[in-house]
């Protein structure tokens, strides 16, 4: 064996006062308030490291922008082929969606309908990513020197990515929709029906609270509803890719597969100015 | 003996290499553990003790870097760095193959940890799948990772004692 009993007994002794260390430091940090102390060594480590992790970051990503020049290259006649075919037809959607815009605008003014909310937004870089398995987060070179506060909705052009919730000077933590801890307020676009999107550890998060009588069909896209006063209305979150009714459950189980990919995130959008007090048409952006 | 600048300097780097790096090295939604490779590392070479310690204080600036609960990488690297440094005498710190099999035993068992803790503290964990489609592809990797990164680390730790030493 390894150890005498005299020295087994100091290791022991560290290992116990380690562990209710540990112990401590995670009730306290899951008691006290975003203004507690731990809390605050939390957004100072993030500030003090923001700058290194960006710092990886750019040298990761001017590494990989060149590689992707390279096969970048290979591909572009190919691509170019593609994006004419592409272009054509977006022309004739144009028309046909301006068409629709126009009926749009005159039908809202017909009923007297506030024109469409507008956010404003600040883009963002990522420079960290969650460091296990478990949990789903990200760092933004963004903080509250940049005018951000917790809870303030974070999207791409693709959808919703996630909401702030750690705000240091220059950098800000990111819940993704993907994480466990996370619940969206969102709606199925086709039965307009409102549920809650549960982050899942799988990548897929799970819509809950949807009747088993519902008609949502697997392919439906899902949105945010607006309702919790965090997140927007409309904005895209995913598609439904999984149905299922467990025997005695009232409600269907439903999973949904993001919009957005989150292994390739890299510049996001956040919106600065909450939706419970939302500017309208009009107003500077 | 370590000084423990150099030994924070390593764990530092560690922290920022797995927060910016390692996220781009996920494969089937798992990546590597960089931090708890260092902590078995430190463990077979220097014991429990320091293990512990290293164990303790790397998941703390991991918790604090970017997860959203703090505490549960603390508890889960500390045990795990401690039951490597009980290990010290019995790895033959140049071979490779216990090292890997420690590496892939200890990842389960922190996995293991922090999924209890998470699951008190209100995390939702899927039980019935967990093992195979987290734990069990996570220490595969993390074993497969230290191949590469073991050695490396073995290297700088015995660069960092013998710089100690002479000071």
């Amino acid at each position: 064996m390894y150890l005498h009993s005299g020295s087994r007994k100091k290791n022991n002794i560290t290992l116990g006062l380690l562990v209710i260390l540990s112990i401590f430091i995670l009730t306290i940090h899951f008691k006290e308030g975003p203004d507690g102390l731990l809390h605050r060594i939390q957004r100072v480590s993030i500030g003090i490291t923001a700058p290194l992790q960006a710092g990886v970051t750019k040298i990761i990503n001017s590494f990989s922008s060149n590689v992707n020049f390279i096969t970048d290259v290979f591909n572009l006649r190919e691509e170019n082929r593609k994006l004419k075919k592409e272009n054509e037809k977006l022309k004739h959607k144009f028309i046909f969606y301006k068409e629709i815009e126009n009926e749009n605008s005159r039908l809202r003014k017909l009923i007297g309908f506030e024109e469409r909310l507008k956010y404003r937004t600040l883009p963002a870089q990522i420079i960290g990513k969650s460091s296990n398995d478990w949990q789903s987060s990200i760092i933004i070179d963004k903080g509250y020197a940049d005018g951000l506060t917790k809870n303030m909705p974070v999207f791409t052009s693709d959808g919703l990515v996630g909401q702030i919730v750690q705000v240091a000077p220059n950098a800000s933590q990111v819940q993704l929709i993907l994480d466990q801890k996370s619940g969206v307020g969102v709606q199925i676009l086709s039965t307009g029906e409102t549920g809650v999107l549960q982050g899942q550890i799988n990548g897929f998060p799970e819509l809950e609270f949807i009747s088993k009588n519902s008609e949502v069909k697997v392919g439906d896209e899902i949105v945010t509803s607006g309702l919790g006063g965090v997140f927007p209305k409309g904005i895209l979150v995913g598609k439904v890719v999984s149905l299922r009714i467990d025997g005695y459950s009232l409600n269907k189980q439903i999973y949904v597969k993001p919009t957005v990919d989150f292994s390739k995130l890299g510049e996001i959008l956040i919106i600065t100015n909450p939706p419970l007090k939302p500017p309208f048409a009009g107003e500077e952006e | 003996m370590h000084t423990y600048l150099p030994s924070f300097l390593i764990l530092l780097g560690t922290v920022i290499f797995q927060t910016t790096i390692a996220p781009h090295l996920r494969i089937m939604g798992v990546q590597p553990d960089l931090i708890l490779i260092l902590t078995v590392t430190y463990a077979f070479i220097d014991g429990p003790v320091y293990g512990s310690a290293l164990g303790f204080f790397g998941g703390l600036l991991q918790d604090f870097i970017i997860a959203r609960n703090v505490g549960l990488n603390v508890i889960s690297k500390t045990i795990v760095g401690y039951i490597a440094g009980l290990l010290k005498e019995n790895v033959f710190i140049e071979s490779m193959f216990l090292p890997v099999v420690a590496i892939f035993l200890a990842s389960i068992v922190d996995q293991t940890i922090y999924l209890i803790l998470g699951f008190t503290f209100g995390y939702q964990i899927p039980f019935k799948n967990v093992f195979y489609r987290v734990i069990l592809p996570s220490a595969v990797y993390n074993s497969i990772f230290s191949f590469f990164i073991y050695p490396a680390y073995r290297r700088l730790i015995a660069y960092e004692s013998r710089y100690s030493l002479l000071k």
